[in-house]
Formats: structure tokens, sequence, C-alpha cells
């Protein structure tokens, strides 16, 4: 018996701050950055207030801080629903490079916030919780989440399920007992105990409309992780199996495609915080490196939309199947459109997500070319996103671009500069001077004894 | 809403159709009084379970969490947020395997739907008697239907299917009582529905099997309330061939029958099908018992060794 549950969530108990590796380090701080921006962001749109407005509803009397301009205080399982959901408001939140299902900064950052600002309320903390000890949660949650998300080898999603609602209850339970100081045996019950709460059909996909319950899986999910971790921490028990057993999760949603052995490989030795990869344009990741390539040409270039009279993309078959939609019917469907982002970043900024709004949808500059962009499978493709891009204009000319790779994966990381960009783009609603020291600090987060001060206050 | 038209969800529709519709009146007098015996049934298993060390964990738990003090835990002086009561509620009605069960179902059904209908009842909605008996019997139609539809292959995948299914109850008793239309019950089962969780892994000597139920029923609740207020779910859940709760709970296209899920539905009652139990274990080692012609008025006794009949589980 290889007991591998048990061996995660001795590995994340034991795991200290001291031990993580300095990159490692500012890399879990760039996510947890990185999802404070998009939780801001995301507190305004109208499927996020009626999450806010529900727990705010059924969640009033904690201390833990809705994140948003105003933002209510509320009990950790509320913050965490909805800051949860807010950070995946709007394809704008992180995930890894190679894709494994998993969404670290919502289902890793929100609930272990939520835990560590309402620690205060929360039985058995007594002390403040600071910025080493939600960096050495996030980390302990990511390494345990990620490995549970490359053991399923996607087929999760193959059989319908919404993978990161699936995983992410584990790394968020995992991040929620780390700060709560739970021993090894109790992390282990707190896997048992997400297992439980694992779920998230993927039918909002091909709906047609872009149901709102995509962001509900990632509040759920962060969510199941702060009452796993408070029940495992008050003796309440799971499977210890949890992970690998007959009944156990791999198999129950995997079916017969996953690698078990994949939950502990590397385990304490590479870290797999280091593939987190951050987003840099609010659409699905098939699509960026096709933007990347238009502001490449446009920059060097100097052309106007005007003059195109064509775009052709040889990419993957995912960008020439699912996401090659040439009429996007919601915004939601937009950003899942490579026709249209490829479009939009002649007219707009694609990095400002405030561009992809109903007046971009309707733009008939922008559905014109849309209808102009032909997408097929290149051949002798360097990199499994890599897209040559190929603009005919309409004086003849033909320029093309292939981008193999693009800023925000782990080969190409943000620098500080180009995050705090995103960061301030995300927040510009609430104050460049606020939001820019806010960035600051949390660059320094290590050196945080609280964290009460992460949130927006009223405009 | 336009996008019906084009979804094929006409077996989501006919639930969702039923459940908003559903009157006092149209209920059978047997059916009736059958709930109420039912209902009754829940109650006192919730009763005895808060005294078990699961449910005092969970109590003590999520009140240090939690400073709404707005819904009843039931048997305790406890009150919580209503999602949170519905989550205590149903894991005491579970508490101690005491509970009722649809056999073809496969699921305890009042531990999933009474702790959302009664945390609508008491914090979000004023209820009639009548409108609260319509409303349970809306919501302990609908989860055996959906578990009779998934058939026995969905447990011996390794899904509890009491916790998957039941968001189902949950979600239906919890919208009648809201009066939702049958559009917002559409969004309310597809809220619900793409929350269904619950592994048999937990069956082998974990805590967390007893809460299972209350989970669904929390899931359930949040269905209903967040449809109240505009939130969107899966217009199809039951039809949809990828990523739809039948194919991905089946794993296939075909080891399910929609037909069961609004065959009969108001003329048929699978309310009458619950039975209750004598002994607590598992219905499955519980041996089967002759339903016996036991008086209404000797079924009331709220003992749980008193001579209650089984349902009439006839096939």
């Amino acid at each position: 018996m290889a007991r591998e549950t048990a061996q995660l969530a001795e590995y994340a108990a034991s795991l200290r701050y001291a031990d993580i590796p300095g990159d490692v380090v500012e890399r879990a701080k760039h996510c947890i950055a990185d999802t404070i921006a998009t939780i801001i962001f995301g507190y305004e749109l109208p499927w996020s207030r009626i999450v806010v407005a529900f727990a705010q509803r059924y969640g009033a009397g904690g201390n833990s801080r809705i994140l948003g301009p105003g933002g209510a205080r509320v009990h950790p399982p509320a913050a965490a629903l909805a800051n949860g959901a807010l950070a995946h408001a709007f394809e704008m939140d992180n995930l890894t490079w190679p894709s494994t299902g998993v969404h670290p900064g919502a289902t890793l950052l929100a609930p272990g916030l939520a835990v560590a600002q309402g620690s205060g309320i929360a039985r058995g903390i007594e002390r403040g919780i600071g910025g080493r000890e939600l960096i050495a949660a996030f980390v302990a949650g990511a390494e345990v989440m990620i490995r549970i998300g490359r053991a399923t080898q996607h087929s999760n999603e193959g059989r319908g399920f919404h993978a990161p609602g699936t995983t992410g209850p584990f790394g968020a339970a995992v991040a929620c007992g780390k700060l709560m100081g739970l021993d090894a045996e109790r992390v282990r019950n707190a896997l048992g105990i997400a297992g439980s709460l694992s779920c998230g059909l993927m039918e909002f996909a091909c709906s047609g409309t872009g149901a709102m319950v995509k962001r509900l899986h990632l509040g759920r999910a962060a969510e199941s992780g702060v009452l796993a971790a408070s029940l495992a921490s008050e003796g309440f028990t799971g499977p210890v199996s949890v992970l690998e057993g007959e009944f156990g999760f791999l198999r129950v949603f995997c079916g017969s495609a996953f690698d078990t052995a994949e939950l502990t490989r590397g385990l304490g030795e590479s870290y797999a915080t280091r593939s987190i990869m951050l987003k840099r344009f609010p659409c699905h990741i098939t699509a960026h490196t096709s933007v990347q390539a238009i502001l490449d040409l446009r920059a060097e270039h100097r052309y106007a939309a005007a003059d195109v009279a064509s775009i052709h993309i040889a990419g993957n078959d995912k960008m020439a199947g699912v996401n090659n939609i040439r009429s996007p019917a919601d915004i939601m469907m937009a950003q899942y459109s490579i026709p249209f982002c490829v479009a939009l970043a002649h007219v707009r900024d694609p990095h400002d997500p405030r561009s992809f709004d109903e007046a971009a949808l309707q733009d008939p500059q922008i559905r014109s070319l849309c209808e102009r962009v032909t997408i097929t499978i290149g051949k002798d493709r360097p990199a499994p996103l890599a897209a040559a891009v190929t603009i005919n204009l309409r004086d003849g000319r033909a320029l093309t671009r292939c981008v193999a790779d693009f800023k925000g994966t782990p080969e190409q990381p943000l620098d500080r500069a180009e995050l705090r960009e995103k960061f301030l783009v995300l927040t510009h609603h609430c104050g460049a001077g606020d939001m820019g020291r806010m960035f600051d600090r949390l660059q320094d987060l290590e050196q945080e004894a609280d964290l009460d001060w992460i949130g927006v206050g009223v405009q | 809403m336009a996008e019906h038209a084009s979804t094929d969800n006409v077996h989501t529709r006919r639930i969702a159709e039923f459940v908003a519709g559903l009157r006092y009146e149209r209920v059978p007098q047997e059916v009736r009084e059958r709930i109420k015996l039912l209902i009754f049934d829940s109650l006192g298993c919730a009763i005895y379970g808060a005294r078990l060390e699961w449910c005092r964990i969970l109590r003590s738990t999520l009140e240090a969490l939690d400073a709404t003090r707005t819904t009843s835990v039931w048997g305790t002086p406890l009150r919580l947020s209503s999602p949170h009561a519905a989550l205590i509620n149903g894991t005491q009605v579970q508490g101690f395997e005491l509970d009722d069960v649809h056999r073809h179902g496969v699921l305890h059904v009042g531990a999933v739907t009474l702790p959302a209908l009664i945390a609508v009842a008491e914090s979000h909605a004023r209820l009639t008697g009548e409108e609260f008996i319509a409303a349970a019997v809306a919501g302990y139609e609908i989860g055996p239907r959906v578990g009779r539809c998934m058939g026995q292959e969905h447990i011996g995948q390794g899904w509890h299917s009491g916790a998957t299914v039941g968001v189902y109850s949950a979600a239906a008793g919890a919208a009648r009582a809201l009066r939702l239309s049958a559009d917002a019950t559409v969004h309310a089962l597809g809220i619900a529905g793409t929350q269904a969780a619950g592994l048999m892994a937990a069956q082998y000597g974990a805590m967390v099997k007893r809460m299972h139920a209350g989970r669904a029923a929390q899931s359930g609740l949040y269905g209903a309330l967040l449809a109240k207020d505009g939130f969107t779910g899966i217009l199809d859940v039951f039809e949809a061939p990828y990523g739809g709760f039948c194919t991905t709970f089946s794993r296939s296209q075909d080891r399910f029958d929609l037909g069961e899920l609004s065959a009969e539905l108001g003329e048929r009652f699978e309310t009458m099908r619950i039975s209750l139990k004598f002994y607590s274990c598992w219905a499955a080692t519980t041996p089967r018992s002759t339903p016996s012609a036991t008086s209404h008025a000797g079924a009331r006794s709220p003992s749980p060794s008193s001579t209650v009949s089984w349902s009439t589980a006839r096939r």
C-alpha cells in the first residue's frame, strides 16, 4: 500500500517556510498578487454581485474580507466562496503549464486568506497569521493539488467534470489546514473530507450561454477547503485513502485513465509551484499565442485594422476546433473564441478585461474581422500552443509571425513591472495610488505580521 | 428565455414545471398522510442524531465559523445561517442510519430534502402548512426519480448516490417553497446538479459519510437561493451529452434511463415508495420485511421502535 494520501498529508504538515526555495516563494507571491487583482476586478461583474450578496447575507459576523471596493467582512467560508468565484469571474486567474486542471489562486489564496483574516474568529487559531504562514500554506496546497491534477491526466474533464472544481477542494483543504496548524493525521482527514466535496459539471461550456455556475465551481471548492480543514481540526474524519483507494477520487472521477504515481512523484524535491502560469489576456489560454503575435506584428509594422484583408492561423487541434468560434453569442464565448480575440486585438487593448464588453461584442469592425479569420492545424509546430499567424493586408503584403511561447508561462514569467502593470490595469477603478501601494506590500508579503490590510475600502 | 427553445431539456423542464406548479390540492390524500409521517420520522432521527460525536463536531466547528443566528439546528438551541443549518440538519438526520430510504432511487430522501426546505420555511419565505406539504412532496418526488434514472451502476462506480442525486430533491423542495417559476427552477436544478458530490470511499469508517446528505441539502439550497437572485445554472443538467449529470456520473451515453425522470410525474408518487427503517444499518443489509397494513395513527408514534409500516415498495 503506497499510502499516497497519507504521504501528501505528511509532506504538507511538515513543510516549513524556511525550507521553501527563494524562487518558489517568489512564484507563490506573484500568484497571490495576481489572484488578489483578479478578485478585485471580478467584484463588479453581474454574476459576482449575486455571489457577493449571497455571501454577505449568510456570512455575517466574520472578519474575512470580500476583496473588492467596499467588500463586506464575512465569516471565512463565505469569504472563500465569494473570493474563489470572483477570482475566476473573467478568465483572468492563473493556472499551470502544462495544464493540470487546477486554478491555484482561486482555490488556494481565496480560502487561505479567508482563514488567515478570520483567524480571530475561527477556533483553534489564537495568534495572528502573517505572510510567511500564508506563503507556506499556499505552497503546500499547490504541491498537493497540482500533483493530484497531474495524476488525473485530465481524464476527469474528458469524462465531463470541470477539473478545477474537483481538484480545488483538496488544495484548499491543505492550505487551510496548514494555516490552522493541523498535524499530518488531521491534514489527511481534511483531504478525506475534501473528497466528499469535490464536484462540478462541464455542461456550462456546451449549453451555449456560458452558465454562471462555472464561477461557482471555484468558489465552492474554496469554501469546501475551509469546511474540510475546520472539521478535521475538530476531530472529524475522512477516508484515509481518499485519493488512491478503491472508491476514491482517482478511480471514481477518472475511470481507468490516471496515474497514481504522479501523486507523490518528486514530492519535496521538485516544486510543482514552479509550473504556475499567469495569464496576460482575459481569454482562453489557446488564444494567447495568436494575440501575442498580433501585438508583435502591429508594433513592428504599424498597420491599421482597416488595412487587414484576412487572417490565417496555423495552430493546434483545439485552436482549429473548440476555440474556433466565428460568431460568439455572449462575452464568455467571445473569450473562448480565437477569431474574436485576434480581431479585438486590432481595435482594443487585449490586456484590459474591460475591452471585452458588450460594445466589443457588437462592434461591426471586430465582428467583420472575426469573420475573416481562418484557423487550421499547423505542421511542425515547436510547442503545444505555438501558433503561426499570417496577416494578409489589402495592399497585398503578407505579414507572418510564429509565437511558440508567451509571457506568463513558467519559462517566460512576467517580471515585476509586467505583473504590476496587470495588477494596476485590473484594479484601476480602486485608485492607482492605493493599489500601487498594495502591490508593493504584496511583493514583501513575508515581512507582514498580519494580513488584515489585504482588501479595498469604500471608494 | 430564448435559449430554452434551442436546448434539449425536455426532462429537466418537465421536472421544473412539476415542481413549480405542484399544488396541495393535486397531492392525493394518502401521499399527504405519508409525507407527514416521513417528515416526522426524519425529525426524530435528527433529534437522536444531534447527540452523536460527528454531529457535535460539525456543530461546534460551524458555530465558531458562522456568527449568523437565524436558522435552527434541530434538537439543539443552536441557530446558524440557513446554509450551515441545512448542512448540520441533514447530517443529523443521517447521523445513525435510522432514517428513511427509497430503495430503487437509493437515497435517504428526508435527510436531503427537509433541511433545505425547512431552512427556507424558517428564514426565507412564509408558508402555510399546505404549501409546506406541497413543497415537501415536490422535493421527495424528484431525488428518487433521478436515482431510478441512474440505476444501480451509479453506486458500483463509486458514487454515494444519496449524496449525488440528493441535491435535486433539496433543490426542488427549496425552489417550490421559494415559489420559483419553472424557468428559475430549471436554473436551481442546474446549479444544484453541478455541485453533486460524494465518494463511496467515505463508507469505510469515516465521519464524512454522515455529512454527505447534509452537503446535498446545502447544495440544493444554494441552487434555489441563487436561482431566486438570477444566478444561472446548467439548463439541460440531465440531458447534456457531455458534462451533464447522467452521462458524467454513469461514464456512458446510455447506461441510464432519462424516461424515469418524469415518467408519470404527478400521477405515480414515489413518496409512497419510501421506506422507514427499524434498524440502524444500511438498507441492503436489513432483511426485507413484509409490508404490513399498520394504521397511520399507529405509524405516527415518534418512537423508533413503534410499528411503522414499510412503504408499499412492491415492484
